[in-house]
Protein backbone atom coordinates (compact mmCIF):
# COMPACT_ATOMS: atom_id res chain seq x y z
CA UNK A 1 0.00 0.00 0.00
CA UNK A 2 1.45 3.35 -1.14
CA UNK A 3 4.94 2.69 0.13
CA UNK A 4 6.86 5.14 0.38
CA UNK A 5 10.13 4.77 -1.34
CA UNK A 6 12.88 6.97 -1.63
CA UNK A 7 13.93 8.58 -4.75
CA UNK A 8 17.54 10.41 -5.64
CA UNK A 9 17.39 13.52 -8.06
CA UNK A 10 20.16 12.85 -10.80
CA UNK A 11 19.32 16.15 -13.25
CA UNK A 12 17.00 18.87 -13.03
CA UNK A 13 15.61 19.55 -16.03
CA UNK A 14 13.79 22.38 -17.76
CA UNK A 15 10.97 24.45 -15.64
CA UNK A 16 10.19 22.38 -12.02
CA UNK A 17 11.09 18.98 -13.54
CA UNK A 18 14.03 16.83 -12.93
CA UNK A 19 14.84 13.31 -13.37
CA UNK A 20 14.91 10.91 -10.76
CA UNK A 21 16.78 7.60 -9.83
CA UNK A 22 13.69 4.93 -7.98
CA UNK A 23 15.91 1.97 -7.27
CA UNK A 24 17.81 1.82 -10.64
CA UNK A 25 14.60 3.22 -13.00
CA UNK A 26 15.11 6.10 -14.31
CA UNK A 27 11.42 8.64 -14.02
CA UNK A 28 10.71 12.00 -14.88
CA UNK A 29 8.96 14.28 -12.12
CA UNK A 30 7.59 17.54 -11.36
CA UNK A 31 9.10 18.73 -8.02
CA UNK A 32 6.00 21.83 -8.01
CA UNK A 33 5.07 20.67 -4.40
CA UNK A 34 8.20 21.01 -2.99
CA UNK A 35 10.78 23.56 -2.04
CA UNK A 36 14.62 23.69 -2.58
CA UNK A 37 14.87 20.06 -3.69
CA UNK A 38 18.70 20.04 -5.76
CA UNK A 39 20.85 17.20 -7.78
CA UNK A 40 21.37 14.36 -4.97
CA UNK A 41 18.62 15.00 -2.94
CA UNK A 42 16.27 11.76 -1.88
CA UNK A 43 12.24 12.78 -2.46
CA UNK A 44 9.55 10.53 -2.02
CA UNK A 45 7.61 10.14 -5.46
CA UNK A 46 4.22 9.74 -6.75
CA UNK A 47 2.75 9.20 -10.33
CA UNK A 48 4.98 12.00 -11.89
CA UNK A 49 5.57 14.49 -8.86
CA UNK A 50 7.62 15.09 -5.86
CA UNK A 51 5.42 14.96 -2.28
CA UNK A 52 8.51 15.24 0.05
CA UNK A 53 12.19 15.55 0.65
CA UNK A 54 14.09 13.21 2.81
CA UNK A 55 17.61 14.33 4.30
CA UNK A 56 20.46 11.71 3.46
CA UNK A 57 20.25 10.06 6.71
CA UNK A 58 16.59 9.63 6.93
CA UNK A 59 16.43 8.46 3.17
CA UNK A 60 19.23 5.77 4.04
CA UNK A 61 17.20 4.63 7.04
CA UNK A 62 13.76 4.57 4.76
CA UNK A 63 15.86 2.52 2.14
CA UNK A 64 17.20 0.10 5.23
CA UNK A 65 13.81 -0.77 5.99
CA UNK A 66 12.51 -1.46 2.55
CA UNK A 67 14.99 -3.76 2.18
CA UNK A 68 14.11 -5.44 5.05
CA UNK A 69 10.50 -5.37 3.60
CA UNK A 70 11.88 -7.00 0.63
CA UNK A 71 13.83 -9.87 1.75
CA UNK A 72 11.91 -11.08 4.43
CA UNK A 73 8.22 -10.76 4.02
CA UNK A 74 6.46 -13.09 1.34
CA UNK A 75 3.84 -10.46 -0.91
CA UNK A 76 0.05 -10.42 0.19
CA UNK B 1 8.91 -6.38 -10.08
CA UNK B 2 9.52 -3.39 -7.28
CA UNK B 3 9.44 -3.63 -3.24
CA UNK B 4 6.07 -1.39 -3.56
CA UNK B 5 4.12 -4.35 -5.72
CA UNK B 6 1.20 -3.36 -7.73
CA UNK B 7 -2.41 -4.41 -8.66
CA UNK B 8 -2.73 -6.98 -11.30
CA UNK B 9 -6.12 -6.58 -13.31
CA UNK B 10 -6.86 -9.02 -15.79
CA UNK B 11 -10.19 -9.42 -18.05
CA UNK B 12 -11.33 -11.79 -19.63
CA UNK B 13 -13.75 -11.18 -22.94
CA UNK B 14 -15.76 -13.55 -25.03
CA UNK B 15 -18.03 -12.59 -28.07
CA UNK B 16 -17.86 -8.92 -26.73
CA UNK B 17 -18.66 -9.56 -23.05
CA UNK B 18 -16.75 -9.53 -19.88
CA UNK B 19 -17.00 -13.12 -18.80
CA UNK B 20 -13.98 -12.97 -15.83
CA UNK B 21 -12.21 -9.75 -13.99
CA UNK B 22 -8.78 -11.44 -12.08
CA UNK B 23 -7.88 -9.13 -8.99
CA UNK B 24 -4.21 -9.78 -7.86
CA UNK B 25 -1.66 -8.23 -5.58
CA UNK B 26 2.19 -8.50 -5.56
CA UNK B 27 2.37 -5.75 -2.38
CA UNK B 28 4.03 -6.92 0.26
CA UNK B 29 2.32 -6.19 3.96
CA UNK B 30 4.53 -4.01 5.33
CA UNK B 31 2.77 -4.02 8.44
CA UNK B 32 4.61 -6.63 9.75
CA UNK B 33 7.59 -5.11 10.12
CA UNK B 34 6.47 -3.10 13.36
CA UNK B 35 5.81 -6.41 15.59
CA UNK B 36 8.10 -6.48 17.65
CA UNK B 37 8.81 -3.02 18.16
CA UNK B 38 8.06 -0.24 20.88
CA UNK B 39 5.27 2.21 20.15
CA UNK B 40 8.25 5.02 19.51
CA UNK B 41 9.78 2.62 17.06
CA UNK B 42 6.08 2.76 15.10
CA UNK B 43 5.23 6.53 15.39
CA UNK B 44 8.85 6.93 13.63
CA UNK B 45 8.13 4.45 11.28
CA UNK B 46 4.66 4.51 10.02
CA UNK B 47 5.62 8.06 7.94
CA UNK B 48 8.61 6.42 6.40
CA UNK B 49 6.42 3.45 5.02
CA UNK B 50 3.63 5.05 3.39
CA UNK B 51 3.85 7.88 1.01
CA UNK B 52 0.39 8.33 0.42
CA UNK B 53 -1.73 9.44 3.34
CA UNK B 54 1.07 9.29 5.77
CA UNK B 55 -0.59 11.31 8.29
CA UNK B 56 -3.32 9.22 8.48
CA UNK B 57 -1.25 6.53 8.61
CA UNK B 58 0.90 7.77 11.65
CA UNK B 59 -2.39 8.69 13.33
CA UNK B 60 -3.89 5.41 12.81
CA UNK B 61 -0.75 3.71 14.54
CA UNK B 62 -1.25 6.31 17.54
CA UNK B 63 -4.58 6.02 17.70
CA UNK B 64 -4.81 2.36 17.78
CA UNK B 65 -1.78 2.29 20.34
CA UNK B 66 -3.32 4.31 22.57
CA UNK B 67 -6.99 2.79 22.15
CA UNK B 68 -4.48 -0.49 23.20
CA UNK B 69 -3.09 0.77 26.28
CA UNK B 70 -6.24 3.16 27.68
CA UNK B 71 -4.54 5.95 27.34
CA UNK B 72 -6.56 9.22 26.92
CA UNK B 73 -6.23 11.73 24.47
CA UNK B 74 -6.85 15.31 25.06
CA UNK B 75 -9.93 16.68 22.38
CA UNK B 76 -6.79 19.46 21.91
CA UNK B 77 -4.72 16.94 20.17
CA UNK B 78 -8.13 15.18 18.54
CA UNK B 79 -9.15 18.16 17.14
CA UNK B 80 -5.79 18.97 15.74
CA UNK B 81 -5.34 15.12 14.04
CA UNK B 82 -8.77 15.57 12.61
CA UNK B 83 -7.73 18.70 10.53
CA UNK B 84 -4.82 17.34 9.26
CA UNK B 85 -6.41 14.29 7.96
CA UNK B 86 -8.93 16.57 6.50
CA UNK B 87 -5.82 18.98 4.89
CA UNK B 88 -4.36 15.70 3.38
CA UNK B 89 -8.13 14.37 2.07
CA UNK B 90 -8.37 17.76 0.53
CA UNK B 91 -4.82 17.03 -1.22
CA UNK B 92 -5.99 13.93 -2.51
CA UNK B 93 -8.96 14.82 -3.63
CA UNK B 94 -7.93 17.55 -5.44
CA UNK B 95 -4.84 15.48 -7.16
CA UNK B 96 -7.80 13.28 -8.78
CA UNK B 97 -10.35 15.68 -9.94
CA UNK B 98 -7.81 18.16 -11.27
CA UNK B 99 -4.99 16.37 -12.78
CA UNK B 100 -6.28 12.36 -12.83
CA UNK B 101 -10.17 13.14 -14.22
CA UNK B 102 -8.98 16.14 -16.58
CA UNK B 103 -6.28 13.48 -17.99
CA UNK B 104 -8.65 10.82 -18.47
CA UNK B 105 -11.91 12.92 -19.91
CA UNK B 106 -8.41 14.30 -22.66
CA UNK B 107 -8.75 17.77 -20.42
CA UNK B 108 -5.99 19.65 -19.60
CA UNK B 109 -4.79 19.20 -16.22
CA UNK B 110 -4.83 22.50 -13.76
CA UNK B 111 -1.61 21.67 -12.70
CA UNK B 112 -0.57 25.65 -11.73
CA UNK B 113 -3.74 25.87 -9.18
CA UNK B 114 -3.18 22.42 -8.20
CA UNK B 115 0.22 22.95 -7.32
CA UNK B 116 -1.07 26.38 -5.04
CA UNK B 117 -3.36 24.69 -3.46
CA UNK B 118 -0.98 21.26 -2.71
CA UNK B 119 1.36 23.43 -0.86
CA UNK B 120 -0.77 25.82 0.64
CA UNK B 121 -2.78 22.48 2.87
CA UNK B 122 0.55 20.76 3.11
CA UNK B 123 2.02 24.28 5.22
CA UNK B 124 -1.04 24.47 7.17
CA UNK B 125 -0.91 21.06 8.18
CA UNK B 126 2.25 21.64 9.84
CA UNK B 127 0.70 23.16 12.78
CA UNK B 128 -3.08 22.34 12.02
CA UNK B 129 -3.52 25.35 13.81
CA UNK B 130 -7.53 25.60 14.39
CA UNK B 131 -7.46 29.47 12.89
CA UNK B 132 -5.16 28.91 10.05
CA UNK B 133 -6.96 26.30 9.06
CA UNK B 134 -10.63 27.74 8.98
CA UNK B 135 -8.65 30.77 7.08
CA UNK B 136 -7.65 28.27 4.08
CA UNK B 137 -11.16 26.45 4.05
CA UNK B 138 -12.06 29.59 3.80
CA UNK B 139 -10.41 31.02 0.88
CA UNK B 140 -10.84 27.43 -0.84
CA UNK B 141 -14.54 28.14 -0.89
CA UNK B 142 -14.23 31.55 -2.29
CA UNK B 143 -12.11 29.76 -4.88
CA UNK B 144 -14.16 26.84 -5.53
CA UNK B 145 -16.82 29.26 -6.27
CA UNK B 146 -15.86 31.65 -8.15
CA UNK B 147 -13.44 29.57 -10.46
CA UNK B 148 -14.31 25.80 -10.23
CA UNK B 149 -17.78 24.17 -9.59
CA UNK B 150 -20.70 25.63 -11.87
CA UNK B 151 -22.73 26.50 -8.64
CA UNK B 152 -21.58 27.79 -4.98
CA UNK B 153 -20.52 25.43 -3.05
CA UNK B 154 -22.76 25.36 -0.31
CA UNK B 155 -25.66 24.29 -2.90
CA UNK B 156 -23.75 21.71 -4.09
CA UNK B 157 -24.47 18.67 -1.38
CA UNK B 158 -28.41 19.43 -1.79
CA UNK B 159 -28.20 19.67 -5.70
CA UNK B 160 -30.17 16.93 -7.24
CA UNK B 161 -30.37 17.61 -11.14
CA UNK B 162 -26.95 17.45 -12.87
CA UNK B 163 -28.73 19.59 -16.29
CA UNK B 164 -27.43 22.78 -13.47
CA UNK B 165 -24.06 21.46 -14.04
CA UNK B 166 -24.01 21.04 -17.67
CA UNK B 167 -25.09 24.66 -18.58
CA UNK B 168 -22.23 26.66 -20.72
CA UNK B 169 -23.30 29.84 -18.64
CA UNK B 170 -22.43 28.10 -15.39
CA UNK B 171 -19.34 26.72 -16.71
CA UNK B 172 -16.34 27.02 -14.51
CA UNK B 173 -12.96 25.40 -14.82
CA UNK B 174 -14.91 21.95 -13.54
CA UNK B 175 -17.57 22.63 -15.99
CA UNK B 176 -15.53 20.68 -19.16
CA UNK B 177 -14.83 17.91 -16.62
CA UNK B 178 -18.45 17.55 -15.79
CA UNK B 179 -19.77 17.72 -19.22
CA UNK B 180 -17.30 15.15 -20.54
CA UNK B 181 -17.41 13.05 -17.85
CA UNK B 182 -21.48 13.70 -18.40
CA UNK B 183 -21.14 12.28 -22.24
CA UNK B 184 -18.66 9.19 -21.11
CA UNK B 185 -20.95 7.65 -18.92
CA UNK B 186 -23.91 8.65 -21.12
CA UNK B 187 -22.03 5.66 -23.50
CA UNK B 188 -22.32 3.23 -20.99
CA UNK B 189 -21.53 -0.59 -21.18
CA UNK B 190 -24.27 -2.54 -22.45
CA UNK B 191 -25.62 -5.54 -19.99
CA UNK B 192 -27.11 -5.72 -17.05
CA UNK B 193 -25.84 -2.84 -14.70
CA UNK B 194 -25.24 -3.88 -11.25
CA UNK B 195 -25.51 -1.14 -8.32
CA UNK B 196 -22.28 -0.88 -5.78
CA UNK B 197 -22.22 -3.03 -2.60
CA UNK B 198 -21.28 -0.07 -0.41
CA UNK B 199 -19.12 0.01 3.04
CA UNK B 200 -21.31 1.94 5.78
CA UNK B 201 -19.38 4.31 7.81
CA UNK B 202 -18.54 1.57 10.41
CA UNK B 203 -17.59 3.11 13.62
CA UNK B 204 -14.55 1.56 15.05
CA UNK B 205 -16.82 -0.69 17.21
CA UNK B 206 -18.44 -2.02 14.69
CA UNK B 207 -15.13 -2.25 12.61
CA UNK B 208 -13.37 -4.17 15.23
CA UNK B 209 -16.82 -6.85 15.21
CA UNK B 210 -16.17 -7.31 11.57
CA UNK B 211 -12.43 -8.44 11.70
CA UNK B 212 -14.13 -11.09 14.44
CA UNK B 213 -15.95 -13.06 11.91
CA UNK B 214 -13.15 -14.33 9.89
CA UNK B 215 -9.05 -14.76 10.47
CA UNK B 216 -7.60 -11.21 11.12
CA UNK B 217 -4.87 -12.35 8.19
CA UNK B 218 -7.59 -13.43 5.56
CA UNK B 219 -9.70 -10.29 6.84
CA UNK B 220 -6.05 -7.73 6.10
CA UNK B 221 -5.62 -9.78 2.63
CA UNK B 222 -9.54 -9.49 1.39
CA UNK B 223 -12.11 -7.95 4.11
CA UNK B 224 -15.82 -8.29 3.87
CA UNK B 225 -18.54 -7.14 6.07
CA UNK B 226 -21.52 -8.69 6.35
CA UNK B 227 -20.47 -11.69 3.83
CA UNK B 228 -19.83 -8.84 1.09
CA UNK B 229 -16.99 -7.48 -0.73
CA UNK B 230 -17.89 -4.20 0.14
CA UNK B 231 -16.63 -0.47 -1.64
CA UNK B 232 -15.41 2.19 0.40
CA UNK B 233 -14.38 5.79 -0.31
CA UNK B 234 -16.45 9.04 -1.71
CA UNK B 235 -19.24 6.89 -2.92
CA UNK B 236 -19.89 5.06 0.24
CA UNK B 237 -19.83 7.98 2.42
CA UNK B 238 -21.91 10.18 -0.10
CA UNK B 239 -24.40 7.64 -1.65
CA UNK B 240 -27.54 9.57 -0.01
CA UNK B 241 -26.47 12.63 -1.75
CA UNK B 242 -29.62 13.72 -3.48
CA UNK B 243 -27.51 13.80 -7.14
CA UNK B 244 -25.86 11.07 -6.40
CA UNK B 245 -28.34 8.89 -5.45
CA UNK B 246 -30.37 9.96 -8.38
CA UNK B 247 -26.89 8.95 -11.02
CA UNK B 248 -26.94 5.51 -8.92
CA UNK B 249 -31.10 5.15 -9.96
CA UNK B 250 -30.05 5.75 -13.75
CA UNK B 251 -27.36 3.23 -13.13
CA UNK B 252 -25.02 5.85 -13.72
CA UNK B 253 -22.03 4.57 -11.14
CA UNK B 254 -19.24 6.41 -12.48
CA UNK B 255 -20.44 10.06 -12.38
CA UNK B 256 -21.61 9.23 -9.17
CA UNK B 257 -18.63 7.96 -8.23
CA UNK B 258 -16.84 11.74 -9.38
CA UNK B 259 -19.90 13.27 -8.40
CA UNK B 260 -19.52 11.56 -4.87
CA UNK B 261 -15.99 12.85 -4.65
CA UNK B 262 -16.69 16.41 -5.18
CA UNK B 263 -19.15 15.56 -2.37
CA UNK B 264 -16.45 14.58 -0.26
CA UNK B 265 -14.12 17.60 -1.24
CA UNK B 266 -16.86 20.03 -0.32
CA UNK B 267 -17.78 18.07 3.18
CA UNK B 268 -13.59 18.30 3.97
CA UNK B 269 -13.42 22.06 2.95
CA UNK B 270 -16.78 22.72 5.31
CA UNK B 271 -15.85 20.71 8.06
CA UNK B 272 -12.65 22.64 8.22
CA UNK B 273 -13.98 26.18 7.42
CA UNK B 274 -15.71 25.01 11.26
CA UNK B 275 -19.28 26.04 10.17
CA UNK B 276 -21.19 23.80 10.94
CA UNK B 277 -21.57 20.18 13.28
CA UNK B 278 -19.22 17.40 12.35
CA UNK B 279 -22.00 14.22 12.57
CA UNK B 280 -19.40 11.56 12.19
CA UNK B 281 -15.93 11.45 13.57
CA UNK B 282 -13.28 11.28 10.86
CA UNK B 283 -11.15 9.76 13.65
CA UNK B 284 -12.81 6.44 15.75
CA UNK B 285 -10.76 4.05 18.05
CA UNK B 286 -11.94 1.28 20.10
CA UNK B 287 -9.89 -1.14 23.03
CA UNK B 288 -10.94 -4.66 21.70
CA UNK B 289 -9.36 -5.89 25.57
CA UNK B 290 -6.36 -5.65 26.97
CA UNK B 291 -3.31 -4.49 25.24
CA UNK B 292 -5.67 -4.54 22.18
CA UNK B 293 -6.81 -1.52 20.39
CA UNK B 294 -7.94 -0.77 16.84
CA UNK B 295 -8.18 2.50 15.06
CA UNK B 296 -10.20 3.70 12.03
CA UNK B 297 -9.50 6.81 10.44
CA UNK B 298 -11.83 8.56 6.79
CA UNK B 299 -9.27 8.95 4.36
CA UNK B 300 -9.89 10.26 1.02
CA UNK B 301 -9.85 6.88 -0.60
CA UNK B 302 -12.03 5.50 2.00
CA UNK B 303 -12.04 3.52 5.35
CA UNK B 304 -8.34 2.70 7.09
CA UNK B 305 -8.28 0.41 10.03
CA UNK B 306 -4.99 -0.25 12.46
CA UNK B 307 -4.96 -3.26 14.94
CA UNK B 308 -2.35 -3.74 17.22
CA UNK B 309 -2.05 -6.16 20.03
CA UNK B 310 0.60 -5.25 22.70
CA UNK B 311 3.12 -7.79 24.10
CA UNK B 312 3.81 -6.48 26.95
CA UNK B 313 5.35 -3.14 25.95
CA UNK B 314 5.89 -4.06 22.93
CA UNK B 315 3.88 -4.60 19.63
CA UNK B 316 2.34 -7.84 19.16
CA UNK B 317 0.92 -8.25 15.96
CA UNK B 318 0.00 -5.09 13.65
CA UNK B 319 -2.59 -5.04 10.82
CA UNK B 320 -3.48 -2.46 8.56
CA UNK B 321 -6.36 -2.64 6.27
CA UNK B 322 -6.03 0.32 3.56
CA UNK B 323 -9.11 1.50 1.71
CA UNK B 324 -6.97 -0.54 -1.79
CA UNK B 325 -8.16 -4.08 -0.15
CA UNK B 326 -11.77 -3.23 -0.13
CA UNK B 327 -11.73 -1.69 -2.89
CA UNK B 328 -9.98 -4.39 -5.35
CA UNK B 329 -11.16 -7.26 -3.43
CA UNK B 330 -11.29 -10.39 -5.35
CA UNK B 331 -15.18 -10.17 -5.31
CA UNK B 332 -15.72 -6.44 -5.51
CA UNK B 333 -16.64 -3.55 -7.47
CA UNK B 334 -14.22 -3.94 -10.66
CA UNK B 335 -16.16 -8.18 -10.51
CA UNK B 336 -19.48 -6.43 -9.96
CA UNK B 337 -19.53 -3.44 -12.57
CA UNK B 338 -17.67 -5.45 -15.43
CA UNK B 339 -18.89 -9.24 -15.41
CA UNK B 340 -21.37 -9.59 -17.89
CA UNK B 341 -20.84 -5.94 -19.80
CA UNK B 342 -20.26 -6.06 -23.02
CA UNK B 343 -18.39 -3.50 -25.39
CA UNK B 344 -18.12 -2.71 -29.04
CA UNK B 345 -13.84 -2.83 -28.79
CA UNK B 346 -11.25 -3.38 -27.04
CA UNK B 347 -10.58 0.42 -26.61
CA UNK B 348 -14.00 1.13 -25.21
CA UNK B 349 -13.53 -1.34 -22.44
CA UNK B 350 -9.88 -0.59 -21.80
CA UNK B 351 -11.21 3.41 -21.08
CA UNK B 352 -13.68 2.19 -18.93
CA UNK B 353 -11.66 0.07 -17.05
CA UNK B 354 -8.98 3.02 -16.33
CA UNK B 355 -12.01 5.23 -15.31
CA UNK B 356 -13.32 2.51 -13.13
CA UNK B 357 -10.04 1.73 -11.37
CA UNK B 358 -9.49 5.91 -10.88
CA UNK B 359 -13.25 6.05 -9.62
CA UNK B 360 -11.63 3.07 -6.77
CA UNK B 361 -7.91 5.17 -6.41
CA UNK B 362 -5.65 2.59 -5.63
CA UNK B 363 -2.39 3.58 -4.11
CA UNK B 364 -0.31 1.44 -5.64
CA UNK B 365 0.28 0.64 -9.61
CA UNK B 366 -1.63 -1.18 -11.03
CA UNK B 367 -1.58 -2.69 -14.75
CA UNK B 368 -4.75 -4.21 -16.87
CA UNK B 369 -4.73 -6.96 -19.49
CA UNK B 370 -7.24 -7.90 -21.32
CA UNK B 371 -7.19 -11.47 -23.35
CA UNK B 372 -9.92 -12.86 -25.54
CA UNK B 373 -11.06 -16.63 -24.46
Amino acid sequence: MCLAIPARITQKLDGDMAVVDLGGVRKEVSLALIDGADVGDYVIVHVGYALSKLDPEEAARTLALFAEISEALPPQ
Amino acid sequence: MSVAGELSIGVRVADGEVRAVELASTRPQASRVLAGRTPADVARLVPMLFSLCGHAQQIAASVAIEAAIGEHTPDSERDKRTRRVRLEAIQEHLWRLMLDWPALLSLPPLRDAFARWYRRCAAAREEAEAGCCRQLASELVDYCDRTLLPLPLAQWLELDDDAALLEPAAAREWGPMLQALSAFDAVAPAGRIRAPVLLPDLSAAALSGATQVMDLEAFCHTPTYDDHACETGALAHGHALPLVSRLLGQGRNLAARVVARIGALVDCVLDLAGNRAVTQPVIDSHGIGPGIGLARIRTARGLLMHRVEMQGDRIGRYAIVAPTEWNFHPAGAMVREFVGARFDSDAQLLQRLRAMVLALDPCVAYRIDVSHA
